[in-house]
Formats: C-alpha cells, structure tokens, sequence
C-alpha cells in the first residue's frame, strides 16, 4: 500500500510537467537530409544519437551509470536500460511528432536532478527493488523530451521522419551499450561480488555523482 | 528504508514543482518576435521558433561554446529577418551577435561572411566589399562570399569585377546563389532571354518551399512579368504560394498583375494580405498608388506615411550596441516622388548617387527626381549613366523617353517610350506622367 503512496507522489510531478507542455508543435525540417539516400540518413541518425551519449551526452552517462552501480549484474542493468529506453522512446516520438513541447527550460533541469536521485537511491536503498523500475520508466520519458529537444536542433527529414527517429534511438542505445559495457568492464567485472563494492564503491560514485547532478541543477535553474 | 525511500520521493517531488514553478515564466524568453494571424501556426514558424529558442538556451548553457552557438543564432535571425521583412530588428540582433565573435575571433571566416552579408543587406555597400575581400583572403575558395563581393561590387556599380567575381562564384560552386546572380547580370544588360534561361537553372538547384528557392521563382516570374508576359508570371506566382504559404513576395506578385489589369480591389486585398505576412515599405508603397488611381487620397496618404514610417525605422547609426543601420535614401527618394514631394525626393537621390555614383539604379532615381524638379539637363545626364549597362527595363526606358522629350529630343523620347511600352505592356505610365513644366508639353 505504501508502494501506491509512494508512486502517486512520484507521479504528481510529471502530470505537472506534462500539463505544462503545450501541444501543436512539429518537429525541425532537416531539408539537407531528405534528398539523401535513406542508408545516409540511417548513419547520419545512429551516429547523431550514439554521440548525443557519447561523448556529449556526460548527464546521461553519469544516469545510466547510476543505475548500473546499485546491481551490476547485466541482467539486471539491461532490464533496467529497455525500460528506460522504453520510456524515452514514447516521450521522444510524441515531442518530435509535436503532440507534445516540453520546454527545454524545465526539461534539463529535472533531468539532472533525475541524475541525484538515482544516485541518492543508490546510497539510501541497498537492493534493487521492484519500483526502481517504475521510477527508471519515469525518468526515461523525462530524459526522451531532453533527447528530443537535441534532435530538433539538427531537425527531421520529412521523407523518413520515423526511419531517422528510430536510428537516432538506436544510437542513444548502442552509446548506452557502450557505457554499460564499459563499466561492466571496468567496474562489474572485477568488484562487484567483492564485500566492499558498496562502501568503496557504490558509496562514492554515488556521491560524487549526486554532487555534480547537484550542481548541474543549480546551474541550470538560476545561471542558464 | 521505504521511510528513507519516501523522504526521498518527497524531495524529489519538491524539488521538480519549484523548478515548474520557477522556470515556467523563463520558458518563453526569445528575442523571436511573435508572428500574428493564419502565419503563427504554420509548420515553418513553429519549426524556426524551436531552432531558435533551442540555440538561445543552448547559448545560455554553453558559454564556453557561444562563437559557434552565435554564429548559428546569427544565421538564424539573418533568416528570419529575410523572412519577416523585419530587417531592422533581426539584423541588428545578428550584428550584434557576429561583432561578439569577431572581438574575440577577428579572423573567423563564417562571422565575415556574415557581417559582409549583413553589410550589404543594409546598403553598406563598401564596407560589405571591404568585409567580403578580407574574407577572400582568408577562404580564397568560398563561393558565398564571392556571391557578396558580387553584390557590392553591382550595388556600386563596378559591373565588369563584379561579372569577374561572379565566374569566380559559379568556377566554385553552379548552385542557386551564382546562378540567381548570374541571371541578374545578364538582366541588367538586357539579355532578357539569357536571365531568364539562368533564373531558371537557379530555380532548378533549389530545394521547393525553400525560402531562397521560392524567392527565385517569384524573380523568374518578375522577368516575365517586365518582358509582357504576365500569365506566365502569375503562374510562377502562384507555384510559389502553393509551394510556400504565406509568402509575401508571391502575393505581391499576384497584386501587380491585378494591378495591371486595373482591378484594383483584387490588388488591394493582395497588397493588404502581403503586409500581413512581411514588413516591407513598398508594398505600402504600392497601396498608396492604387488607392490615388482609386481617388482615395486620404487612405493613399495613410499609406505613404507607414512606407515613409518604416523606412525611417531603418535608418540609424551603425553601433554595436545600436545594431546595423541601413541606407534607405533610394527608397526615401521613390516614396517621396511618388508623393510628389520632389525636393525631398532629390535630397535623398543625391545622397544616394553620393553613395554609389556609378550605379544604374541610383543614376535612374536621381534622374527621375531631376526630370521632377525640372532639371532636365541634369536629368539627362543621370539617365544616359543608368542606360549605360544597355538594360532594357521598361520603366527606365519609358522614364528616359520622357526625359529625352523634356529635352527636346521628341523623336528619340517617343522612340524611347513606344519601345519601353513594346517590351513591358503593363508599365504603370499614370505614375510616370510627364512633368508639366517639360519642354515638350509647351511645345506641343
């Protein structure tokens, strides 16, 4: 019961935010990129959302890397990773089709607090539980409409608007693969099972991480 | 832990209502002015609207990345002032914007390129050159910024280097913008034939719906519109207005060719419809002429006054704090003409022959305020330099027919005249009426 509470307060935010996104907007026109071959544009876009994670994308690596600390079996991180993608996929579409403008203003900074939460749920929580999946598919939708506010800077080919829009997901996933493999590698594979993994590990990161997301908010509700 | 756990929730949820909250009213900060009426909710508006508040925010977020985040948000002002007419406002927001960059960057070729462009859009035709040549130096093979060395060089009137620098341009890149130029060097010696071949390789290396490429078919539609074939421009007005909505030039098209056929109501709703969609003296202009054909001459006096009044809002200082100012005494010089105040109309022609005494437009306006203020010698004079290019405009040689009465050389006017109206039918003459003080009138 205590759960339900818990998922209305959670909830009560994002209708929020979602009531103070107007609709009626389009996306950007790319008009260089529709009278290219479609295999272009499917390079163009991969690389485009690949890059958006790496190496420009550092909120969203710290986030993903957040969820990976707390249980770094893959299992567990991928499942994580497709809900989250999940979410950013629905939140990316209904932005780039205009069903919905979340303002970039409001959108990065909830974004980077979304980044101290997971890394404070880290610390606060022990294991993963069964809402952390919850809060991942909430937070994906939120981190969809920040992806979809970089995608309009380069805008959408009418011609391929959906072709363009899924190989630009497909990139944000292949730099989170990345990201996940990178620090299964360096991290998951050789300390997870160690005793210590929290306290000199989890800890830390988490902080560390908390701090700069902190700091981000900051920056970006009073200095941008 | 879910105590902690709901803590947690809890301050989140805090957290994001006060961002709501306090950034709600930030949202919206743009130096984008909003658009009013059928145009506010066009694809194209909205698609500007996001580019451009996205590159502000970013601006805002990037600091340490602002010369390139400038330079785009420049681009993208420079664009809608094109599109809106509204060059005052966007122009000196780009201005502003590309002195930034090249205070710390003085070298940057993309901030040349721009201030050039903006120098000439604002008739700063010699620094536009100056500007333009430092950037070939740096870039020796762009094609763009021989494209504005072009224009200046034309806007001064130095034809053969800017015929050179357009080989240059088209040598480097055949695309819209040297073919578009081409077309207009070619008009200008009055090879209709030959500008109306090159507008239309322009108009086949656009994207449609483009701003620039729409503007080209307008030209093209123009240049069949002063060679007397004006159902072939109206279609290339009309294929331009299905291709983009709302777009100004097409409609003005629409209401010259109304005019031409004396239905003046059809012409004064194009007219009215234009100035909704883009701020430009002369369609005001325009107004004011059909509403004196119409004997309105309080609406046409209404009318002049808001050409008059716009043309001012252009004209101040060049600053960087004050933007860009452009010079306006051709357009003052024609408003004023028309509005038979001819010493002010002399006025602002000499100024603008001072500016460019080579130039066939400014030598043309200067002549018709002389012919005005009976000074036929001097306007003889100024026509002969603006017939020099061998141009076959219409209105010139109808105007120069006029002057060549004026001076007793009835047979070579009347030459002038009958040819001019051969090549262009539908040449307003009830606004080139001959002056009443004219030498030919009293020896009639």
């Amino acid at each position: 019961m205590k759960l339900n509470l818990n998922y209305k307060y959670l909830l009560l935010p994002c209708l929020l935010l979602f009531i103070s996104c107007s609709n009626l907007f389009g996306h950007t026109i790319n008009y260089s990129m529709e009278v290219k071959p479609v295999g272009n544009v499917i390079a163009f876009y991969v690389g485009l959302g690949f890059q958006h994670i790496i190496p420009f994308g550092i909120d969203h690596i710290l986030f993903v890397l957040s969820l990976f600390l707390m249980d770094p079996r893959i299992k567990s991180v991928i499942l994580q990773a497709s809900f989250f993608t999940i979410a950013h996929t629905i939140t990316l579409i209904l932005t780039s089709e205009g069903i919905i403008v979340p303002p970039s203003v409001i959108i990065e900074p909830i974004i980077a607090i979304s980044i101290a939460f997971v890394a404070l749920e880290n610390i606060f929580v022990g294991e993963l539980k069964p809402w952390r999946y919850a809060v991942v598919f909430i937070f994906g939708l939120i981190h969809g409409m920040g992806f979809a506010n970089a995608l309009n800077e380069i805008g959408l080919p009418r011609n391929s608007f959906y072709t363009s829009l899924i190989s630009f997901n497909i990139g944000v996933e292949l730099g989170q693969i990345a990201v996940i493999g990178l620090a299964w590698l360096l991290i998951g594979n050789f300390f997870s099972k160690e005793i210590w993994y929290r306290k000199r590990i989890v800890y830390p990161l988490s902080i560390a991480i908390a701090l700069v997301a902190s700091y981000w908010t900051v920056q970006r509700i009073f200095f941008t | 832990m879910q105590k902690r756990y709901f803590i947690l929730l809890s301050l989140f949820a805090v957290f994001v209502t006060a961002i709501i909250i306090l950034r709600t009213d930030e949202s919206d900060i743009s130096q984008l002015k909003p658009q009013l009426g059928a145009i506010s909710s066009s694809t194209e508006w909205i698609n500007t609207q996001k580019s451009i508040e996205s590159l502000e925010e970013q601006l805002r977020r990037n600091p340490f990345k602002s010369s390139e985040l400038k330079l785009k948000l420049a681009q993208a002002y420079m664009q809608e002032g094109r599109v809106t007419g509204d060059h005052n406002y966007y122009d000196a927001l780009a201005f502003k914007m590309i002195n930034e960059v090249l205070k710390s960057d003085p070298d940057n070729f993309e901030a040349l390129c721009c201030k050039a462009s903006l120098q000439a859009s604002a008739h700063q035709f010699s620094d536009a050159l100056q500007t333009a040549e430092k950037g070939i130096k740096i870039n020796p093979y762009n094609a763009f910024i021989y494209g504005v060395k072009c224009d200046a060089l034309l806007e001064l009137g130095k034809y053969n280097e800017a015929i050179a620098t357009v080989d240059k341009m088209v040598s480097i890149r055949p695309d819209i913008r040297s073919y578009s130029r081409i077309s207009y060097l070619r008009e200008i010696i009055g090879d209709y034939p030959g500008a109306i071949e090159a507008m239309k390789l322009a108009l086949e290396s656009g994207y449609p719906g483009l701003e620039q490429t729409e503007w080209v078919r307008v030209y093209l539609g123009r240049l069949y519109e002063i060679t007397g074939k004006s159902q072939v421009a109206e279609a290339y007005f009309k294929q331009a207005l299905q291709n983009r909505n709302f777009y100004a030039p097409a409609i003005a098209g629409l209401a010259r060719i109304e005019k031409s056929k004396k239905n003046y109501s059809k012409a004064i709703e194009y007219y009215q419809q234009a100035n909704e969609y883009m701020q430009d003296y002369s369609y005001h202009h325009e107004l004011a002429l059909i509403y004196r054909l119409k004997n309105d001459e309080t609406k046409s006096k209404k009318e002049f006054q808001i050409a008059l009044d716009l043309l001012m809002k252009h004209q101040h200082p060049t600053s960087e704090e004050n933007g860009i100012g452009h010079n306006i005494d051709r357009e003052l010089a024609l408003v004023f003409v028309s509005m038979n105040e001819n010493e002010k109309a002399l006025n602002s022609a000499r100024a603008e022959y001072n500016m460019r005494p080579d130039n066939i437009d400014a030598n043309e306006v200067l002549a018709w305020c002389s012919y005005k203020n009976s000074d036929y010698k001097n306007a003889q004079y100024h026509i002969l330099k603006a017939l020099k290019t061998k141009s076959k405009n219409g209105e010139l040689w109808y105007k120069a027919g006029l002057i060549f009465k004026a001076n007793n050389y009835k047979d070579l006017g009347n030459k002038y005249c009958n040819i001019a109206l051969r090549t262009n039918p539908s040449i307003d003459t009830t606004m080139l009426v001959e002056n009443p003080n004219s030498n030919n009138l009293a020896s009639r």
